[in-house]
């Protein structure tokens, strides 16, 4: 229990001060996701359209296998 | 197809991209394993399925007969499909929330294929599971606030605006 808590004053402190590597961390993990997020929406929105609007053969196979 | 996407395994994505991009691999002449835009590849290759699922449904949600109204109207197809997505903007914003969830908390797909660097690969879920396998609870546990905190607020966020469009 001791070492939890001794865990949680420490991370308070890393928040609190900012932590530089922390920082840079965080703003990387930012960046990857959000260009992943947005090259996925350019990619899935226009084919998630194809699928729900045209009929063509293979259809089912191809929403659902 | 897409279904399955939408459950994939990050580690298999994991798996098939660092096969594609390994030094000796097809496509390894591009030096890209170990780097961040392996990351966005592998990420890409997780969220696309779910925003393709989630759109898909979110249109087939639509009334039929509106297409045909629109199409009746004497709208173009670009038209018509314009107004499809804006009245299903909401589960739209959905599919952006599931999609960048899926991203940020992945941990296996970014550890295969981006290797933890640090400064370079290193990302919050990555040194989570690093700083916890060395004990570095104080770390990890601080990495964790950070990322329950950027996830909570980007879907604040995105909620915000999903609701205040819904007035």
């Amino acid at each position: 229990m001791e070492s939890i808590w001794q865990g949680l004053v420490q991370a308070f402190f890393i928040l609190i001060r900012l932590d530089p590597e922390a920082l840079a961390i965080t703003v990387l993990s930012l960046e990857i996701s959000a260009i992943a997020t947005i090259i996925s929406l350019v990619v899935g929105i226009p084919f998630g359209t194809l699928l729900a609007l045209k009929r063509f053969p293979g259809t089912a196979c191809c929403a659902a296998w | 197809m897409v279904n399955t996407g939408m459950a994939m395994p990050p580690v298999v994505a994991g798996l098939v991209v660092a096969i594609f991009l390994w030094r000796s691999g097809p496509l390894g002449s591009l030096n890209l394993i170990y780097t961040p835009t392996a990351i966005i590849i592998a990420q890409t290759l997780l969220a696309a399925p779910v925003v393709t699922g989630l759109t898909a449904s979110a249109l087939q949600q639509l009334d039929p007969r509106l297409r045909l109204q629109l199409l009746g109207l004497g709208a173009s197809q670009f038209q018509m499909v314009w107004t499809l997505w804006k009245e299903a903007r909401l589960p739209l914003l959905a599919a952006l929330m599931a999609g960048f969830g899926a991203v940020i908390s992945e941990v296996g797909a970014s550890m295969m294929v981006g290797g933890n660097i640090k400064g370079h690969t290193r990302l919050l879920t990555t040194a989570i599971v690093m700083e916890t396998g060395r004990g570095n609870f104080a770390l990890a546990i601080a990495l964790s606030v950070i990322l329950l905190a950027v996830a909570f607020l980007i879907n604040f966020g995105l909620t915000a605006i999903q609701q205040g469009k819904h007035k």
